[in-house]
Order: structure tokens, then sequence, then C-alpha cells
């Protein structure tokens, strides 16, 4: 008997398998999240101090008990600086993610790693250009040397200027609008506040230093330093990420995939990929597509290897590989349920812990390979980049190694999938266009389409599942908007349908007609959520096209159903880059009236873009039409 | 006035604690053929199970003391002389009072009057029980029991000597253990938990049918099914009867005014009473403490001042003594069942008229109160009870008075 | 007599009474004793209702239900404080109270009081010793937003209050603007979650 509706998710895959779990008593995130009700205000408002031992502090948002921390620290102080560390962590994982793309540019160059190879000269050419690098007399090897060490001297660099791929790929006006900005930021507080990023670690180790026991206790200062080293992730780690990765292992390309559970086959060998970086991924899909693998599944009665993704390493080898996506966040346990998983092998982020113990109710190999991610309960195989092609190869013989003890009684793949084109990388989108944006603009200009929101996003068990993601795309593309977006938004774009050429119809008229000219869906797949710098790429070119501020563009982004500190980085550059964005559910600031205000007021004059919480989707996709409507009133269109 | 109590039971000892609090000095006699303090027969199973004797004595050891009551003790009040105003005992003590209050309870009930002679055999209703089957136990080295009668007293009997490190096996002849205060789900559900969880050997369907008895010592019993069974003890709890034959003639009850009168100047209270049902107005004899208590109360009230009023009685039962999972009974189970289910969790209300006429709770205690009240107040719940039921967390009380909407979910 | 007061508009869910109160009701007096104790009894429990959270704890009712149930004489009102107390080298854990207390105050489990190795009941006893010392209840003391208040309360209220829990609630006062749309953004929140309209 199908359940229909579910108050956990809007995924049929995910209500198939949430019934599953509830007959079995399967202990999953729905229930422990029922199970920390009540969650702590202080928490949710941003105003507890674990700084340093004499606290914690906690002030009371009702002014009933203390209003200052035994340090003296206010509520602003406290929510300013707990939020610039939300900033410094999710930059660092994005950017960490990149330094690790950049090594491994670089071992490749010097020859040093061979199981690797640069598959695209055309981009790695492109890059370097951007970057000013001349590739004359180079060899491909030397000029990926020299794009690897720009991109490694972004992390480390000492210097007062602006980290060399910023201030490459950002636009002119923007620098000089943070320039301004700096400039007010002084005028205000009499500091030399700098917005450009001087070093993509440094920024991150700043805040580190300034939210530091009696250092920076002003809500303003800390939240500048968290716009800057959140433009130190967007324009450099999570930056350098995409165009490295896109060298390494290609840009992606359009192409159409299937996404939900349904990927899984129950008469070969699962493998699911989970985490953020393609690396390890791209491997064992490669392993797992060759011949001696799929012979060796067939000897234990399979019929192949058959890998699928999940969250941010799924859209990675989607993008790239066209291969089969899982489903997000929320699907990474049910996933397991569905008994039909040799391996779960994660690399680093968003990897629950508990799918250990999940893991261990099945014949499931969890398999963690990053030293950063250690779960106790999983299987650790300890990846190395130099020796990627044996380790995958191991990785991949242990599911089939397990594929004999699935238990056939155990197994459930709901069958629901849906096609997803997807690919749409800047220079797809370009190529799409005839190597230009002029017609994009044009048909904004015209106001066919009237606007662009870009969308990330996560899962958040305290949103119904993919629900926000789905109900605001469906508005925003029936207000002729087109949608762009990465992360598990979409993925769950993908699920639902939406990126398939047949959501044209779900399009108002003017994005109908333009999409079927061009022949994409309304709705583009763009990447993971490092290539959330795609958007501003695209963003950027569009307003160099125009020669205007990025602020004063149609343009918005959304982060529904978010979870992570990531989020936190990638809507602070949002905002640093002159976008409005969108958060749903609401930030742990709530405590604090000073940043509330500077996120939600103050920034719009210092940044031109500016955060605000909607927790309707309709609502949503109405206001930001009022916001693009305002931006092209505007610029006279 | 001089008021003598029959019985030194929990209704007894409620009532003469009252009659001081209310004011009242005059002289006070408690009779009983025990040779104890008050104590509490709820609490004497634990006794058995390890717990030392004096916290029995629920209202302390020196209730007679601070009372300041003259005790009778190991005197069987035989007769009630109206005329004379006189309680007669066994041992040929006489006692005039001016009123009397009677609450001799209850005694065990045998199938077969003799097996009560044969040693080894016992009852499970007083102090004086647990203390010969503590001393069987320690002079016999009894390993294993025989428990004849799944009631609330057999089985809170089989799990004191279960605690105690005996191995009982209980014999009970319904389809469920404790098939008095549960409908046929509910008790197969507890039957079940106590067979496994606490590690009952249970036989159903089945009676003592025979004793083997060697030199007026019990060596085995027979079982209805033909199985014979080893034990040098047996513990008959197969029902009890009202020790009202002193008072009426007849072991039968004593009826009652609202006022807890049987007669002008004779109340009786506790498990001997007659008394009519809160809910269901039905007369019965409602053996439980809170009632006694409640009687005992009115009584004092009543005699002291001249007025009081009894509400009537409740059948609410618990059994959660040495087990960790609760097993309520309340009210009669019959209307619409209601039931959730999940785990080692059942709950089950019966509805009529859209108000609870009675339920079962197995596993918690979460929403117990809850239910107790809106059983008692008579609320309409039709609309709300499955997911009152549902409710793990104890949250729908809350909900109610906090006025909060309840969530729509499938 | 004083009573435990509860303003759960106001209560932030910190769980700092339960904390305190357990470091109160442990033998250590001491935090860092609790982890892991699997003894440890707290007497007051912060529900999550919906979006609100409400700490629950015994209301020390006027009569009480729980004192009047129980056939061990465990549970008594302590004549200086009148809170309702129970004694645990008494109680038997019959379940007697906890099956009639209306607002689920008692709970069950082998606490460092119980001395015979075996389950007791537990509850809030208001810190009757505490009070003594001219201390307020460590729960109160621990609260910092005011959602739990000390205060007088009438005989008036006393009667009502027995079954009624609206007498223990403290009335709306004016609260922050931004503490509301706290709240507000919360409630929608578990609208949102709970509702199975898409
Ligand atoms: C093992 C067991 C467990 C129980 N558990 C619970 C429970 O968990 N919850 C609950 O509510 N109830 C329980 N009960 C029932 C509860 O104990 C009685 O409802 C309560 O004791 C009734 O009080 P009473 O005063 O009427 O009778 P009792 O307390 O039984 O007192 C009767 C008194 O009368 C004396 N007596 C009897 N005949 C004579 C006579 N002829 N002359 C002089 N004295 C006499 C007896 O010695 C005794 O002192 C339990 C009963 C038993 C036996
Ligand atoms: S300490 Fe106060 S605010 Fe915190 S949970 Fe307890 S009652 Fe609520
Ligand atoms: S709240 Fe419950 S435990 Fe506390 S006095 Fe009232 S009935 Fe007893
Ligand atoms: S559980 Fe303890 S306190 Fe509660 S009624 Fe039973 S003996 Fe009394
Ligand atoms: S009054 Fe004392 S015992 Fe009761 S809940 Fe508060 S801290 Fe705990």
């Amino acid at each position: 008997m199908p359940v229909k509706s579910d108050h956990r998710s809007v995924d049929p895959a995910a209500i198939a398998m949430l019934k599953i779990a509830d007959q079995n008593d399967i202990d999953n995130i729905w229930e422990r999240l029922e199970k920390q009700q009540p969650q702590c205000g202080y928490g949710q408002l941003g105003t507890c101090c674990r700084i340093c031992t004499q606290g914690p502090c906690r002030i009371d948002p009702l002014g009933e008990g203390p209003t200052r921390g035994v340090c003296g620290a206010t509520a602003d102080t406290m929510v300013a600086r707990n939020l610039a560390r939300m900033a410094a962590v999710g930059s660092s994982a994005h950017s960490d993610h990149g330094r690790k793309v950049a090594l491994l540019l670089k071992a490749v160059a010097t020859g040093e790693n061979t199981d690797y190879q640069i598959v695209n000269e055309e981009k790695l050419q492109g890059v370097a250009a951007k970057l000013g690098i001349s590739a004359d007399g180079l060899t491909t090897l030397e000029l990926a040397d020299k794009v690897a060490d720009a991109a490694l001297d972004c992390f480390g660099s000492q210097t007062e200027a602006a980290i060399q791929f910023a201030a490459a790929y950002m636009p002119k006006r923007l620098q000089e609008q943070l320039g301004k900005a700096e400039v007010a930021l002084k005028d205000i507080t009499g500091a030399r506040i700098g917005l450009m990023p001087r070093g993509i670690d440094r920024e991150a180790v700043d805040i580190l230093h300034r939210t530091h026991f009696g250092c920076d206790a002003d809500p303003l200062t800390l939240v500048a330093q968290t716009v800057r080293c959140s433009l130190g992730d967007g324009w450099g780690g999570s930056l350098i990420a995409t165009e490295l990765q896109d060298i390494l292992f290609g840009t992606p390309t359009v192409r159409t995939i299937k996404a939900n559970l349904g990927v899984l086959d129950a008469e070969m060998v699962n493998i699911i990929v989970h985490g953020h970086e393609p690396i390890l991924s791209e491997k064992v899909v490669e392993l797992a597509r060759s011949a001696k693998m799929n012979k060796a599944a067939e000897a234990v009665g399979a019929k192949g290897v058959n890998v699928a993704g999940l969250c941010c390493t799924g859209n990675e080898i989607l993008m790239r590989q066209g291969v089969g996506v899982a489903g997000n966040l929320l699907h990474s346990e049910l996933a397991i349920m569905t008994g039909a998983v040799e391996a779960l092998v994660v690399d680093v982020q968003c990897i629950f812990p508990s799918l250990a113990d999940l893991s261990s109710c099945y014949h499931t190999q969890f398999i963690t390979t990053s030293e950063q991610v250690n779960i106790p309960g999983a299987i650790h195989m300890q990846f190395e980049e130099h020796d990627a092609d044996k380790i995958a190869e191991q990785i991949v013989q242990r599911a089939i190694d397990a594929f004999p003890n699935r238990n056939a009684a155990k197994v459930y793949i709901p069958q629901e999938t849906a096609e997803a084109v997807v690919g749409f990388s800047v220079e797809q989108i370009l190529a799409a266009l005839g190597g230009t944006p002029a017609p994009l603009v044009e048909v904004i200009a015209n106001g066919t389409i009237k606007g662009v929101v870009g969308i990330v996003g996560c899962n958040n068990v305290k949103v119904k599942q993919d629900l926000f993601h789905q109900e605001l795309t469906r508005e925003l593309i029936k207000r002729d908007i087109l949608v762009i977006g990465t992360g598990c938004w979409a993925i769950a774009a993908a699920k639902a349908g939406l990126m398939n050429l047949d959501a044209q119809e779900l399009a108002s008229p003017g994005l109908k007609a333009v999409c079927k000219s061009l022949g994409i869906p309304p709705v583009l797949h763009m990447g993971s959520c490092v290539d959330c710098s795609r958007m501003l790429v695209l963003a950027g070119a569009i307003a160099d096209h125009l020669g205007v501020d990025i602020s004063a563009l149609p343009l918005a982004g959304s982060a529904p159903e978010w979870t992570t500190e990531k989020a936190v980085a990638i809507g602070s550059y949002f905002v640093g880059s002159g976008l409005p964005v969108h958060l749903w559910p609401a930030p742990p600031i709530l405590g604090s009236p000073a940043v509330t205000g500077i996120l939600t007021e103050g920034s719009k004059d210092l940044l031109g873009g500016y955060f605000f919480v909607e927790e309707d989707p309709t609502a949503t996709a109405e206001r930001m039409l009022a916001i693009i409507n305002e931006k092209r009133a505007g610029l006279g269109i | 006035m001089k008021v003598v109590t029959v019985g030194t039971g929990m209704a007894s000892a409620d009532f003469v604690q009252q009659l001081r609090q209310e004011g009242f000095a005059d002289e006070i006699v408690m009779i009983s053929d025990e040779p104890y303090a008050p104590y509490s027969p709820c609490v004497i199973p634990f006794y058995l199970a390890g717990d030392p004797l004096e916290s029995v004595f629920w209202k302390g050891q020196d209730f007679y003391q601070r009372q300041q009551v003259t005790p009778l003790l190991e005197h069987r009040v035989v007769e009630i002389d109206r005329e004379q105003r006189l309680v007669r005992t066994e041992q040929g003590a006489s006692e005039s009072y001016d009123r009397l209050f009677y609450a001799a309870g209850s005694r065990s009930w045998c199938p077969q009057a003799d097996w009560m002679q044969t040693a080894g055999v016992f009852g499970f209703k007083t102090l004086t029980d647990m203390v010969a089957i503590d001393r069987y136990i320690g002079q016999q080295g009894i390993q294993r029991a025989v428990v004849f009668g799944g009631g609330f007293i057999g089985v809170d009997a089989a799990l004191a000597l279960h605690h105690r490190g005996i191995e009982v096996t209980i014999v009970h002849r319904n389809n469920r253990l404790l098939s008095q205060m549960t409908d046929v789900e509910g008790g197969q559900f507890a039957t079940e938990r106590l067979a496994t969880k606490a590690g009952l050997d249970v036989r159903l369907h089945n009676t003592v049918e025979a004793l083997s008895v060697d030199a007026g010592q019990l060596r085995g019993v027979t079982l209805s099914d033909g199985t014979t069974l080893d034990t040098a003890m047996l513990i008959v709890t197969t029902g009890v009867t009202p020790n009202s034959a002193p008072l009426t003639g007849a072991d039968d009850g004593v009826s009652v005014s609202s006022e807890l009168l049987s007669e002008a100047g004779i109340y009786a209270a506790g498990d001997v009473a007659l008394t009519r049902h809160l809910v269901s107005d039905v007369p019965g004899l409602y053996a439980t403490y809170p009632n006694a208590q409640q009687q005992a109360r009115v009584a004092a009230r009543h005699l002291v001042h001249g007025s009081a009023h009894y509400d009537g009685s409740l059948n609410t039962n618990v059994l959660q003594k040495h087990i960790d999972f609760p097993i309520i009974s309340v009210g009669v189970f019959e209307g619409e069942p209601v039931t959730w289910c999940q785990g080692d969790l059942f709950r089950r209300a019966y509805l009529q008229d859209g108000r609870i006429n009675g339920y079962i709770l197995i596993g918690d205690t979460r929403n117990a109160g809850h239910i107790h009240h809106l059983y008692v107040t008579r609320e309409p719940v039709d609309h709300n009870i499955a997911e009152i039921l549902a409710d793990r967390r104890g949250v729908s009380h809350y909900r109610n008075l906090m006025q909060l909407q309840t969530p729509v979910t499938v | 007599m004083k009573k435990i007061f509860v303003d759960y508009k106001k209560c932030v869910a910190c769980k700092g009474c339960e904390i305190a109160c357990a470091i109160q009701q442990h033998p250590s007096h001491n935090l860092y004793a609790l982890v892991g104790d699997k003894k440890t009894q707290v007497n007051v429990r912060v529900l999550g209702v919906e979006h609100e959270a409400f700490p629950v704890s015994c209301r020390h009712c006027e009569p009480a239900m729980c004192l009047d149930a129980c056939p061990s004489g465990a549970i008594s009102r302590d004549p200086q404080t009148s809170a309702v107390v129970l004694n645990p080298d008494i109680c038997k854990a019959c379940a007697m109270c906890a099956m009639v207390c209306p607002f689920d105050a008692v709970s069950f489990k082998q606490t460092h009081r119980a001395q015979y190795g075996r389950t007791v009941a537990y509850k809030c006893d208001l810190c009757h010793e505490r009070l003594q010392e001219g201390l307020n209840p460590a729960c109160v003391d621990a609260c910092h937003s005011n959602a739990l208040v000390f205060k007088e309360s009438d005989e008036l209220s006393n009667q009502r209050a027995v079954q009624n829990l609206k007498v223990y609630l403290l009335g709306d006062e004016g609260e922050p603007p931004l503490f509301s749309l706290y709240r507000e953004l919360r409630r929608k929140e578990f609208a949102r979650r709970r509702s199975d309209k898409s």
C-alpha cells in the first residue's frame, strides 16, 4: 500500500523508506530530532558563549537575567563571534577541499602523481589566461605547475594584497564597491577593515584570532571579517576547487542522468560515493566501469558494478561522468535501508556519524577514506592520491566481496527516479548562448525572463525534505525567473523532475519559450556546493557585459533547507558580492539586534547584498520577484 | 464518646488518624487478630523479597502511642452485640463502644478449605501470612514454589518470591494472567511480558487439582492438565472473601450508605464494604487502598462533624512491584475500544458516548494521570483519544493546557 | 506558601533547570560526577510541546492525589514548606501515585536514594532543604529567563490548582520584538514540519 504523504518528506522514495524505518523501528535522523526536542533557545538565538572557561555564558533574550557574559561580552558580541566562527569553519571546509585539488594539480604537474592527468587543457589555458599567466613556450605540465602555484599561493599568501584568484575573477566594479565599503567602515569604526581576502587560510585564522577571548567585540567589524573570510571562500577556495577540478577531470557538459534511490540496481553490486570531493569518487567510477571489476562482480553472482552518488560527491560525478544520483543529504540513511548497498564510500563533509551503526544492521561496508573523517564503527581505508588506482580498486573489491552477504529479505528499492538534464557549467551555458551572455542579457532586458535566482542548499531535518526546494523552484519558474543552483537543492530539483526538459511546461510562457529555443530545462544544475563559485562567475560575466554592479542585476540567492556552516560562508559571500539572499531556517543570530540589523539592513548600503528570512516558499518567490522588479526598475528595464 | 475499630488495617489506621486530625480526643480502641502495628498489605510482599520488616508499618511502629489508641491485639472479633454495644472476641474479651468502625478486610479464599491445614500451603493476605512464609522458606530452604491463582495478588506474590530467588510457577484458570483487571488482548500482552521479562513460569488454562502430601507436609501438586510439579510450597491466591460475618452473619460484604454507615452507630469501610462505583454507580467490593482511605476519612469526618459524603469508589489497579512495566487497569472494558500498541507499550481505552469507560495501560505511566483525570471528569475524548494514547512523551496534557493545536500528521 | 510558577513563554529550553536540579539532588553536588551516572535523579524535565518548551515538575498540589494514593506512607507534606515529599526509603515503586498524578510528575528508577537496590519513585521535593536555608529552589535560581518563578500562592488558587495547570502559568508580559520573532519563526517551523500539507 503506497503511502502518499508524510510530514517528513515530499519525496515518494523517502516516504516509502520511512515507512520501512517506522515498521522496523530503525533509528533515523527524524527520530533523533524528535528526541532532541525541545532544543536550547540560547543556541538557536546565538547567545551562548563557550569561548573561555569562565563561561559558558548565556544572555537571556528576555532581558530578565544577566545582559553580559563574565568577560562583559554582550549578546551582540556573542552572536557576531559565533557567526564569524561558523563562516570560518564553512570557508575552511570548502577551501581545504580546494587546497587538495591544487596540491593534486601540482603533483600531476611535477610528475609526482601519474594516477591522474590533465584532462582539460583548454580550461587550463583559460584559467592561466584569467590569472595573467602566459602560456608561451610552456608545456601543458609546466603551465599546470604555474597555475597550481598561483592557486596554492592564494592559501598561504602573507601580503596585504588580494589573493590572485579573487583579483582575477572578481568583476572590477565589485572590487571597487568593496573598496568603498572599506572606507565607509573606517569612517564608522576608525579601524582599518579590509574586505578583499588577503589569504584564504589567513582570513579564517583571522577570525579564530579575532574571536579569541578578549579580542574583537564590535558586531560590525566581526561581521565585516565574516564577509571577508567568506569572499575568500567564494572567490578563492571554492573557485579554485571548481576551476582546477575542471582541469583535472573535465569541465561539465550537458548530459542526462537519473536521480533518486531507483538508481540502485537490485542485481548489481551497488557502491554509493558520498561526501564532497571528486578526487576519490572519479577513481571509484573509473574502476567500477572497468572490465576487471565487472568480471569480479559477475563471479559473485552480480550483474556488474553500479556506482551512485549522494550529496555533492554525487553532484561532481553526475556533472562530469553522468553517474546517477541516489539522493541528497536526508537520503543518506534511507539509501542504506534499501538493503541493497554493498558499500557506502565517503570522503569529507556531511557524513552522519549514525551511518556506522545503521550500516552494521546490514551487509553494507561503510568506508571512510579521509584522514579528516574518522567514524567509530566505520572501516577506514586511507585514500592516498599517489596510489589512487590501487586504493580505489581495493574499495570496489571490498564492495564486491560484500555482495554475497546481502540479505534479499531486507532489500527494498523504491523505483521512483526522475531524469535530469545536468552539467551546466558557465562554459556550457555560454556555449548554449552562442559564446556570449548577450542573448541572456537580451531576454532579461526585454522582460521575457525577469531575472535569475541561484539556489543552494542542504536538506535540513527541521524542514520537510525537499518541500521548500521544490516549491520555491516551481514558484520562481512560474514567475519568469530562471533558476540555477547547486548542492543538495540541485539533487532535490533533479529528483522532482524539475531539471527535465518536460519541466519547461511548468514555466511561464516567456521562460518556457527561451528554454525551448535553447533546448534547456528552466532549472539548471550547476554542480556541487563549491560550484556556487560558478554562479558568482556567471553573475560577474553578466555584470561585466552590462558594465554594472552585480548588486544592480535582477538576481537573488537562496539557501532553503540549509544546515551547515558552509552555507553560512556561501550566503555571506553572496551578500558580500552584492546579492540579496534568502534563508530558511533562520540563522542563529536573532539574539542580537545589532547583528540582525547589520545582516538584514546595514549591509544593503554597505555591500548591496543582504539577508532575509522567509518560511513560506510562495512568499519567498513573491519577495524575490519584488526584489528583481526593483532591480529592473533601477536598471531602467 | 468511645470509638472501637475492628481491624487495624489500612482503613482503620486512616480512620483513626483522621479522627485525631479532626480533633477527636476521646478514647479509641483498635482490635486485630494479628499482633502488629498497622501495616500496609500492599507493601508486605516486599518483606518476602528482602526489604526490612519495619518498612511495612506505613504509619510508623509507634502508631498506637502516637495516636493515643488502646490496641487490643491477637483478639479475633466474633460477635457484635448491638443491644449492649459490645464487641466480643474469640479470646474472651469484650469491648464496649459508642461508635464502631468495622474494617476487617478480607481473607484468602481457598477452593479446598482443608488444603490450608497442610504444612507448606499458605494464603497471601496478611503480615501473619508473610511472616509464616518467610520462616518456612528459611527453614525448608525453599527453591521452588507454586502460586495458584493469577490475579493481582497472585502475580504480586509470584513476583516477590521470584525476586527472592525462588523459581515460581504460576497456575491460572483463565487464558491470561490478571484476567479480572484486563481484557483478552491486554491480559495476553501483560502475560507474555510477565513470562519473558519477569521470568515467571506461567501455566494457563490450568488449576491445581490435588496436593501430594506426606505426613502433613506438602510434597507436590497435580494440575488439571495432568502435570505434576514437585514443590514444598503452594501459595493459594484464588480469591478473597470479605470478613463480614461477625457484623452481618454472612461473609458477603457490608452494605453502607454514602456516610459509610451500615447502621446507626456502626461504620464500615475498606475491603469489607460494599460501595457504589463513582462512575458506573454499580455497587461492589472495590478493594483497593485509595477507596479504603477515602471511606475512612469520610467516616471520621461524619463521626466528628455529623456530616460527610462519600462520592463513590474507583476500581483502579496498577501492578508495578518488582517489574519495570506497570500494568494499569481502570474501569470496565465495555464500549468501543481504541488501541495503540508499539513495542513494549500497550494502551487501550474503551469509550462509551465519547467518554472513557475503562482503560488498560501497560509499559509506562507516561500519560496515566492525564487519562485518569479524563476518565474521572467524564470529559468527551472521542476526538483526541487516539492521539493521547499514541503520545509517548506525555505532551498531550500540556498541549491541552497550553492551548496549542494538535499537529496534523499522518 | 510559596510555589514554583511557570511562564513557559519565557522558557528558552536551555535545560539549565534540569542540570541544576540534578546537581542539587546528586550526593556529590557536582556536575562532573553526574556524567554517565545512571542513578542521577532529575526532578524537572523540559518537555517540548510543539514549538514551546515546558519545564515539567511536581506542582505540590493541595490536596495531592499522589499523597492520597500512596499505600506505603511514602509521600507526605512537609509542614514548613508545604512541599509534597516522597521518602524513597519507604517507597515500593508500586506506581499508585504515578497512576493518578495529573502532571506526570512522578518517575521511576534506581536513584542514589534507593536503599534496597531496586527502583523507587522520585519527584521534585521543592528543594525543601534549600528553602529551609533561605535559598530558592535550585531550578528557579538556574533559570535566567525567569520562566520559573518562586512566589507566594494564595489559598484560593491552591484549591483551583490541583488539576489546573493554568493557575501556575504566569501572564504574558511584553517580550522583546526579536524574541517574539524568534518564537513566531519556531512556531512556523514546527507547523510546517508537522504539517502533512505540501
Ligand atoms: C498482597 C496484596 C497487595 C496489595 N496491593 C495493593 C496495591 O498495590 N494497591 C492497592 O490499592 N491495594 C492493594 N492491596 C489491597 C489493599 O491492601 C486493601 O485494599 C487495603 O488494605 C484495605 O484496607 P482494609 O483496612 O479494608 O483491610 P486490611 O488492610 O486488610 O485490614 C484488615 C484488618 O482487619 C483485621 N481483621 C480481619 N478479621 C478480623 C477479625 N475477625 N477480628 C479482628 N481483626 C480482624 C486484619 O488482621 C487486618 O488488620 C493489596 C492487598 C494485598 C493482600
Ligand atoms: S532553566 Fe528556565 S529557560 Fe531554561 S529550560 Fe529551565 S525553565 Fe526553561
Ligand atoms: S503534581 Fe503530581 S506528584 Fe506533585 S503533588 Fe500533584 S499529584 Fe503529587
Ligand atoms: S510508587 Fe512509591 S511513592 Fe508512589 S505510591 Fe507507590 S510506594 Fe508510594
Ligand atoms: S524545586 Fe528542586 S527538586 Fe524540584 S525541580 Fe526544582 S531543583 Fe529539582
